[in-house]
């Protein structure tokens, strides 16, 4: 059997546990080892997790570069936001969404949580189609503030405390410190009123977090503003998710296994680069498909994972019966 | 009586001048007009100037009894030095763009530069030896933070008239604040080697002072008052006018004043002017903060987050519910 046949087969829920049990491990503990990937990772390596990163998401810095007055900004000195973003768009290229799906701490704890949930044996929700196109605009919004929120400082039309806006609010800031036994950012800042609104609202949401992720599979995913800053450069990454629509029987297996709810990939037949905003390349709905060669991941121009007839097989545990 | 009471508190007065040391040296980073900030960029250790992509430091000599009644410098008779992050000793350029006495001197590397100006006079047969110093930090965080931590430890000159060395907290990083609290260490050394018994005083700018000696390691220990940091909201609704960075923001926090003075029977010369003592004196600044959980609460926090987890467990199950339809039998009529 060849190396090809082989991963085709491999039964992808062990080995993607295993893979973000190490990113996490690696991200979230790395800095004791002197690891530094530097401050443009596009994945929630949370830069408050000071003691331990091994690596900072981008929307940090971001933000602060962003937050910098407007006449160091526009001149020659704010090429350091145009360095720190071609870092980004170069770790960014390499793994596309799977950032997400494989290496992003809070979506391994969002799956952590999930399969305490399924332990427990308690059914997961769904959003109905109508709420979930109402809300996948959330992250998109969230995005446009972590850009202008900053910039409107730099501008001195805000006032600072507005700081980092996202980081204050992202449920990150919490709860990957506290893995490192740092519980220093669970407090609210009564420092001025916008820093106290912040903190509470940041706490608020930490609290929705840790339900929502219990009842939701990948609660947070879809507000992420990450996973939209994501897909706009996703046609830039060497890594694609494609489609054969005329191999596709239009099953749904691929939907149901979808951890996002991302109805497209099952129903749509026509478009050959299937990734959607809300696709966190996890790679499941690839795993679970019966028709040979429907969904593919291409790596530069190579398939490097596909549906099989046998993988299906193989993993379903029918493999003998199909033989 | 009443001549006489005037007389002992003139006395008392003129004899305090007649016999007052000229006022302590110091180094500061604050720029004598609010202006120049503007000109510069701020890193963990301060406002530097950027030339050519290096930071370059500015310090200014100042000079008073304490900090919030000192001035600058116009001129200085005496010699800068300055230790380099690799502990090589250089001279600090003097900077002639200015009318008040100072020195600029590039930063390439990460890691910590110790100026110091040293003065030497003498007076009443005693030869007095002033030196301001200022421990300037360099990190910018654009370079990352897994740096070797040995750049934290702080440097000695071995061959200072008198030296202060701040010793460093318990996992001292370039991040590290002192707050309120914080117990402070000082480590004095007369030419290399530890001064016991030396008088070290700590004054903050509000005036708060606390004398002590160095013991027989040269260590004199302080802890940060918890002091009542500017308010600058308050200050705003008293109708004060308040000083704002960049985006409003003011730096909560405070400065302190570190002396040290020594005293040995040397003898000699200076200038043909003979000596028989030798007063050797030293400060440095350096700022603190409040401490880090004032002004936050991790109770309310907790009760917002619990507030989250109600709502979403509440609002999801209520979601959950409403989506459930009801059984409904369907018939066909196939008549």
């Amino acid at each position: 059997m060849s190396i090809k046949s082989r991963i085709d087969r491999i039964d992808l829920r062990p080995f993607r546990f295993w893979f973000q049990l190490a990113a996490f491990v690696f991200l979230v503990y790395g800095g004791h080892l002197a690891i530094d990937l530097g401050n443009s990772l596009p994945t929630f390596s949370c830069g408050y997790n000071s003691q331990g990163n091994a690596g900072v998401c981008y929307l940090l810095p971001l933000q602060h570069q962003l937050a910098q007055p407007w006449e160091r900004l526009f001149s020659p000195a704010g090429i350091v936001v145009l360095s720190g973003f071609g870092l980004f768009i170069l770790w960014f290229v390499a793994l596309n969404k799977a950032w997400c799906g494989f290496i992003c701490p809070l979506g391994t704890i969002q799956d952590w949580i999930t399969g305490i949930r399924k332990r427990m044996g308690i059914p997961y929700s769904n959003y109905s189609d109508d709420h979930f196109n109402k809300l996948k605009v959330i992250k998109y919004f969230l995005l446009l503030a972590l850009i202008f929120i900053p910039l409107a400082i730099g501008g001195q039309f805000i006032s600072h405390d507005w700081g980092v806006p996202f980081c204050k609010i992202c449920p990150a800031r919490m709860i990957i410190p506290a893995f490192n036994g740092d519980f220093s950012q669970w407090t609210i800042d009564f420092s001025s009123n916008t820093k106290m609104a912040l903190t509470a609202l940041g706490m608020f949401i930490t609290g929705l977090f840790l339900v929502g992720s219990f009842i939701k599979k990948r609660f947070f995913c879809f507000f992420c503003p990450m996973s939209a800053f994501h897909f706009i450069f996703s046609k830039l990454s060497i890594l694609k998710l494609k489609k054969d629509g005329s191999k596709c029987t239009v099953c749904g297996d691929c939907y149901r296994v979808c951890d996002m709810q991302i109805k497209p990939i099952a129903d749509d037949i026509k478009s050959v680069d299937i990734l959607r905003d809300d696709c966190i390349l996890c790679l499941k709905c690839v795993a679970a498909c019966p028709e040979e060669g429907a969904l593919k991941v291409d790596l530069i121009g190579k398939t490097v994972f596909e549906a099989t007839r046998g993988g299906f097989s193989k993993r379903m545990g029918i493999e003998k019966n199909d033989d | 009586m009443k001549q006489y009471i005037s007389f002992t508190l003139l006395f008392l007065f003129f004899s305090s001048k007649l016999f007052a040391s000229t006022p302590q040296l110091w180094f500061s980073d604050q720029p004598p007009e609010r202006a120049m900030v503007k000109k510069m960029q701020m890193r963990h250790g301060g406002y530097v100037h950027v030339d050519n992509g290096v930071d370059v430091k500015q310090l200014w000599l100042r000079q008073g009894d304490s900090l919030h009644q000192s001035k600058y410098l116009n001129t200085a008779e005496g010699e800068f030095y300055l230790l380099n992050v690799q502990e090589a000793m250089n001279t600090p350029q003097i900077s002639k763009q200015d009318t008040q006495q100072s020195i600029r001197f590039p930063m390439p590397d990460e890691g910590y530069y110790n100026a110091y100006f040293v003065e030497r006079l003498v007076n009443n047969d005693t030869l007095a030896v002033k030196t301001a110093k200022a421990e300037v930090l360099k990190h910018n965080c654009r370079n990352g933070h897994k740096y070797d931590r040995s750049l934290v430890n702080p440097h000695q000159w071995s061959d200072a008239p008198l030296d202060i060395v701040r010793l460093r907290l318990p996992e001292e990083d370039f991040h590290t604040r002192i707050r309120s609290g914080t117990e402070l260490k000082f480590q004095i050394f007369h030419q290399g080697k530890p001064a016991v018994g030396a008088d070290v005083k700590l004054e903050t700018k509000k005036g708060w002072i606390k004398s002590t000696q160095s013991n027989e390691q040269g260590i004199a220990s302080f802890q940060v008052i918890q002091d009542n940091f500017f308010d600058p909201d308050k200050a705003e609704k008293q109708g004060k006018k308040v000083e704002r960075g960049h985006g409003g923001r003011v730096r909560v926090r405070d400065s302190y004043l570190v002396t040290a003075e020594y005293q040995t029977n040397e003898a000699g010369a200076l200038a043909d002017i003979p000596y028989s003592k030798t007063q050797y004196s030293i400060a440095t600044t350096g700022r603190y903060y409040p401490q880090q959980l004032a002004g936050k609460s991790s109770e309310q926090a907790l009760w917002f987050a619990s507030a989250g987890m109600l709502v979403m467990g509440v609002g999801g199950y209520g979601y959950r519910k409403r989506r459930v339809k009801p059984f409904k039998e369907e018939s066909f009529d196939e008549h």
